[in-house]
């Protein structure tokens, strides 16, 4: 019994050291980088392609977290990345304001669209601008789907609503709490209006799960979605990696990333523009 | 459709990264919930604990803590203006860990504590009057009520493996490195691959069967 005891106590000892060393070494490594970002640059796997190219060329190990853009802003707000991805104009602004974030950088666009029940009940897909589309889904009291979440999608979507006089939220506004999929999912299922960006939408209408839905409203000047990237500044936190940030920065306007952004298609579209194009 | 999803999951080498990941988080959580639950257990089923009210209601209270609720209070122990900022563990194993033996380390202290309380009393005065020493009344103790540990850590392990939201928050969900089975599962369902997530789900769930079996047999292999 004693002797299973003593095995027992060498391999728990052995599985907590080696746990420990595994977690350490990986903020140690001077080979990595740290990045927050936005689910709808993960999931389009745009990300992985140009982390793969990154890796082979540089030998630098990216790890990425996945949020909304309120929560990416934040944890570079509070130094728990090396640099953040986002599209959140307002957001990125505070953290430049606040001396945190530094060197932003526009990389890509896109822009948002709004997606709806495939008949239009509120018939925005002839509105003159984005304030009108939405003030005819207000006056019609159609079903609108938002995130609720403190997101870019959800900002963007705040200051439309703004320009539209009295838009007091009633039942048919629907918050979600919850990411531009499970958003859009739900606007599918019990078929409402959404503001989505482009590739989410594209992605899941790939996947055949928004078959209630169409876009209704897209390419509007006021719906322009940039994506931008940031370094967080060393001089507020120590410990960044932040010349791996840098040499991200440089590939990211490589050549060769942007034809991998050119040649990212879904269904037909194109889901990333490179600035200037 | 889903058997070729699972196919191709099972064929690609991340799939076992993520379940590797998955299975060595869990269990090193547990492991060191086990060293330091049981002794704790057997303190608190001694008479003068045994029957206090206040004890018991934390400890029933703790096997039933939210993870998202304890994954928060690590993000914030952990992040670099929390108490223990500068140990940087946030978005690592270790911090999965370190969530995980908070969530399973009331589960082996309830179970040891209640399988403890359950041997008659007069045991260890029996032991005692045959000549044992303490050292030697404790193993005894230990080595009549293993069954209901091993039912403790069976619990243990299933919460954790099964356990969503506390990972999530202080691992991060980071591909390659902290993503495991039922956060992997998340992802694909927010990407709208809902076949993918089910087939996960399937090898999730068959991990945790074996897992339970081997522990189960250990249990009545011991009867």
């Amino acid at each position: 019994m004693n002797k299973k005891i003593i095995i027992f106590f060498v391999i728990s000892v052995g599985l907590v050291s080696s746990t420990t060393y595994f977690g350490i070494q990986h903020y140690n490594s001077a080979n990595s980088l740290l990045i927050s970002t936005t689910t709808s640059v993960e999931n389009t796997g745009l990300l992985y392609l140009i982390i793969d190219k990154f890796t082979e060329e540089t030998g630098i190990k990216v790890s990425v977290i996945a949020k909304g853009s309120g929560v990416a802003v934040d944890l570079g707000r509070q130094g728990l990345v090396d640099a953040i991805l986002v599209h959140a104009p307002s957001l990125e602004q505070e953290l430049l304001d606040e001396g945190i974030g530094i060197n932003r950088t526009t990389l890509w666009y896109n822009y948002f669209l709004i997606a709806g029940p495939t008949n239009d009940p509120a018939n925005i897909s002839n509105a003159n601008n984005v304030t009108e589309a939405f003030n005819r889904i207000y006056d019609t009291q159609s079903l609108f789907y938002s995130r609720g979440d403190n997101s870019g999608t959800h900002i963007m979507e705040l200051s439309i609503w703004k320009a539209v006089p009295d838009a007091a939220k009633d039942k048919w506004y629907i918050e979600t709490g919850s990411g531009m999929s499970s958003t859009l999912v739900a606007a599918n299922e019990n078929p409402g209006y959404v503001l989505s960006d482009l590739g989410t939408y594209a992605q899941l209408s790939a996947t055949d799960e928004l078959s209630n839905l169409a876009i209704h409203y897209d390419e509007d000047d006021k719906l322009y979605n940039p994506y931008s990237y940031m370094v967080i500044n060393p001089d507020k936190y120590n410990n960044l990696h932040t010349e791996n940030a840098f040499e991200f920065l440089e590939f990211l306007q490589s050549d060769v990333v942007l034809k991998i952004v050119r040649g990212l298609v879904l269904g037909g579209v194109q889901l990333f523009t490179p600035i200037g194009e | 459709m889903f058997f070729d999803n699972l196919l191709i999951l099972l064929s690609s080498e991340e799939i076992w990264s993520i379940a590797g990941l998955s299975l060595f988080v869990s269990i090193s959580a547990v492991l060191a919930a086990t060293i330091i639950g049981i002794p704790l257990g057997i303190i608190f089923s001694e008479k003068k604990y045994r029957n206090n009210i206040l004890i018991s209601a934390f400890i029933n209270t703790g096997m039933g803590l939210p993870p998202v609720l304890i994954g928060l209070v690590v993000f914030m122990v952990f992040t670099r203006n929390g108490p223990f900022g500068d140990i940087r563990i946030l978005f690592t194993p270790m911090a999965m860990i370190v969530a995980q033996f908070i969530l399973t380390i009331p589960i082996i202290i309830g179970t040891t504590k209640a399988t403890l309380s359950d041997i008659p009393v007069d045991l260890s005065d029996t032991l005692r009057s045959l000549g044992a020493t303490n050292n030697q009344i404790n193993m005894q103790i230990l080595i009549e009520s293993r069954i209901g540990i091993l039912t403790g850590i069976t619990l243990a392990l299933g919460r954790a493996f099964s356990e969503v939201g506390a990972i999530i928050i202080v691992g991060g969900n980071i591909r390659y490195r902290t993503r495991v089975l039922t956060t992997a599962i998340i992802t694909e369902v927010s990407k709208g691959e809902y076949e993918l997530a089910l087939a996960l789900g399937l090898i999730l769930l068959t991990i945790s069967f074996l897992l339970t079996s081997v522990l189960t047999s250990l249990q009545i292999r011991n009867k």
